[in-house]
């Protein structure tokens, strides 16, 4: 089910120009958006980003908004777009030196609930999720949210089909080659399980 | 099943849409397959793996979504979009139409500014500044050190080539590709505005041969040469959407822009896919000059297995009838070829002499003129429905006795118990027959599985025909004592249970 959900009165008082309905439409939806977002970046610095750049689109542009009813396929597609251009945008940047890249910082697992046993292990599954990312985003951009938002966030086909605005056909076929380039582009880190291979 | 119909259905296998049948099957494969059940460890983990590394450990602190609040009300503020008069698809599609309909030396001028934009765009005109986005980094950041960086990188346009990535789509044309990326660093305030999306579901336009994006890959695959057509109407109206000056057509040029792009991404799959199939094929005709016939049958299938209903396919399909007809002696095999190659193509790769070629052969199979193929010569003459039944019984009897190691001899014991029990007007003392004919079956044939399939087509007589229940379930335990065919087995227990109910019910 989508977390997405608001209320369609308050979006309506949002239509009216009401701020503190904008107020309410942050406080409910922010904390599942920035998950979302999160899923689908998989990096603390860009979800950030687009967070802030869905927002400042969502409180603009809410108005265009007809049938209140569809407001969380509405937001879905937004998001994923937004996810998708931030993520072309960056496959551009080459700037950043790589000591930078391999650097672990202490901040970076400031946030993480468990704290990783060593420095060296927090190294590895640093690595670990690099090399997932870059293979995510190596997929063309459907496959990528179809699979992300089926496999990721427990989304069914049909409301991933009504999210993207297209066929239940279309999202299948996503899925199953996002998640075969994937099997093949990560053999070798699929030889061994999570743990082992952060170990 | 085999390993590529499992890996087929390995997807739907894992996310549990498959019929209990198919569920059990599949999971029966996995137990017994290893290079099967590999993989789907490998999707259990792929799966594993992203979900594990999804989500946050924390939220980021209120300073942040405070920050983000501030800065979108202040936004908001600069007003939106207005909202549409008319549905933007019929706009597009009546312009599309004009566009395409207009007078040749009106489309010179427009390529030749086309040429000019790309040439304007790719010179940076259109850039803008990049805006800055509230600053995140005070309250929870510690690297700082890196603020500098970016921003030096910000102010230089970055020299550094577009690093290619593995399965984004590549376009052809460079002024494509100026384009373009020169929409997407204009970074236009209302660029990404989703509402005319929504109103433009009718993409691609009505009259273009292309009805969805996977109709479009599916086409490409025949028809490569479609694509500059459809680039160029695309190249055409975004030109002429642009130059009408109304930056509410912006998301419709993004739109067509991936369209586009996944066109070009389409027949680059087309090509990898043709490229392949090449050299199977030609790895396929070096086996036949090895002699090596199995290697090449394997290697023709596997041409017309990846793309189809493709020329290539239709060629691999054609020679591994051939292979299977003049070295391997495999008619049935060859038939089932030499049909697929009539039914499921299109007319116009059947040159009049192969069509010719084909259908002689397929005759030849299918009218048992074939001296050196008797025993489906003999199955194919008991099946027709012009032969008498009894002649029918007859020549299955045959079958089973002359060619008792002919993979027909299963078809045979099935033809022949559904004669019996789905025939009008068959006498006890034929089913007896059968029975006792099954019975010999039984006790000349040393292959467990052909014992067992006698023995239970001995019980389903008995059950079906006969309504003889109690010898029925003695016959069909026979079955689960013979130790073979696992499924067969439990087919026989269901229906142990199924009688035994029966009888307690009616008792």
């Amino acid at each position: 089910m989508s977390a997405l959900t608001v209320d369609p009165q308050i979006i309506k008082r949002c239509q009216e120009g009401d701020r503190a309905a904008f107020d309410e439409l942050f406080e409910v939806l922010k904390d599942d958006l920035f998950r979302l977002i999160y899923s689908l970046m998989r990096n603390y610095d860009d979800a950030e980003e687009v967070f802030q750049e869905c927002v400042i689109r969502l409180f603009r542009h809410i108005g265009s908004l007809r049938d209140t009813e569809r407001f969380a396929h509405w937001l879905y597609r937004m998001v994923a777009n937004q996810c998708n251009t931030h993520r072309a945008r960056n496959s551009r940047r080459s700037y950043i030196p790589l000591e930078e890249e391999i650097e672990v910082k202490a901040e970076d697992f400031v946030f993480q609930s468990s704290m990783p046993d060593n420095p060296r292990r927090a190294l590895m599954r640093k690595e670990l999720m690099q090399t997932i990312n870059e293979h995510i985003s190596e997929l063309p951009p459907r496959q990528r949210t179809a699979v992300l938002l089926f496999d990721v966030d427990g989304l069914s086909i049909k409301e991933v089909a009504e999210h993207l605005g297209c066929s239940e056909g279309a999202v299948k076929f996503n899925i199953h080659e996002g998640r075969k380039k994937l099997r093949i582009s990560l053999g070798p880190i699929l030889k061994f399980p999570m743990d082992e291979g952060a170990k | 099943m085999d390993c590529r119909h499992v890996k087929k259905l390995l997807d739907d296998y894992f996310d549990k849409t498959l019929s209990s049948r198919e569920q059990d099957s599949v999971e029966e494969h996995l137990i017994s397959c290893a290079k099967c059940r590999e993989e789907y460890t490998r999707m259990e983990r792929l799966i594993a793996f992203l979900r594990d590394t999804a989500s946050p450990d924390a939220l980021p602190p209120p300073d942040f979504f405070n920050g983000v609040l501030a800065r979108a009300h202040e936004e908001r503020g600069k007003g939106a979009l207005p909202a549409e008069t008319a549905p933007l698809g019929r706009r597009l599609r009546n312009f599309f139409d004009a566009v395409v309909g207009r007078p040749t030396f009106l489309r010179l001028a427009e390529s030749i500014a086309l040429v000019l934009f790309g040439f304007i765009i790719a010179s940076g005109i259109f850039k803008q500044e990049k805006r800055p986005l509230v600053d995140i980094t005070p309250n929870h950041r510690v690297n700082q050190a890196n603020l500098p960086v970016e921003t030096v990188a910000q102010a230089t346009p970055a020299p550094t080539p577009v690093k290619p990535t593995v399965g984004e789509p590549v376009l052809n044309k460079s002024r494509v590709t100026d384009m373009e990326m020169a929409f997407k660093e204009a970074d236009n305030p209302n660029a990404s505005s989703l509402t005319p999306y929504a109103n433009f579901q009718s993409w691609p336009p009505a009259g273009s041969n292309f009805t969805s994006l996977e109709d479009t890959r599916l086409r490409l695959v025949a028809s490569p040469e479609r694509q500059s057509d459809v680039i160029e109407s695309i190249q055409r109206l975004k030109l002429n959407l642009y130059l009408s000056g109304e930056s509410r057509f912006i998301p419709d040029i993004h739109k067509m822009e991936r369209f586009v792009a996944d066109i070009a991404s389409a027949t680059q799959e087309a090509d990898n896919i043709y490229l392949n199939n090449l050299k199977t094929f030609q790895e396929a005709e070096q086996c036949l000059v090895d002699k090596k016939y199995l290697c090449a049958i394997q290697n023709y299938s596997t041409v017309s297995d990846r793309a189809p209903g493709s020329l290539m396919s239709f060629l691999g399909e054609f020679q591994a009838a051939n292979v299977n007809y003049e070295q391997i002696g495999d008619y049935k095999a060859a038939l089932t070829h030499y049909q697929k190659c009539i039914e499921n193509y299109p007319s116009h790769y059947l040159t009049e002499d192969k069509k010719e070629f084909i259908l002689k052969r397929i005759d030849l199979l299918t009218r048992n003129s074939a001296d050196d193929w008797r025993p489906l010569k003999i199955y194919l003459k008991a099946k027709n429905r012009d032969v008498a039944f009894d002649q029918s019984l007859t020549l299955l009897k045959q079958l089973i006795t002359d060619y008792p190691k002919c993979s027909l001899v299963r078809d045979a014991a099935d033809a022949l118990s559904f004669k019996i029990i789905n025939g009008e007007d068959v006498s006890v003392s034929t089913a007896e027959d059968l029975i006792a004919f099954f019975q010999q079956c039984r006790e000349r044939f040393e292959e467990k599985d052909l014992q067992q399939i006698f023995q239970f087509k001995t019980a389903e007589i008995f059950h079906q025909k006969m309504l003889n229940y109690p010898q029925a379930i003695l016959e069909y335990n026979r079955v689960v004592e013979i130790d073979a065919l696992s499924d067969l087995a439990e087919k026989a227990r269901g229906r142990i249970n199924t009688l035994y109910n029966y009888g307690v019910r009616f008792r």
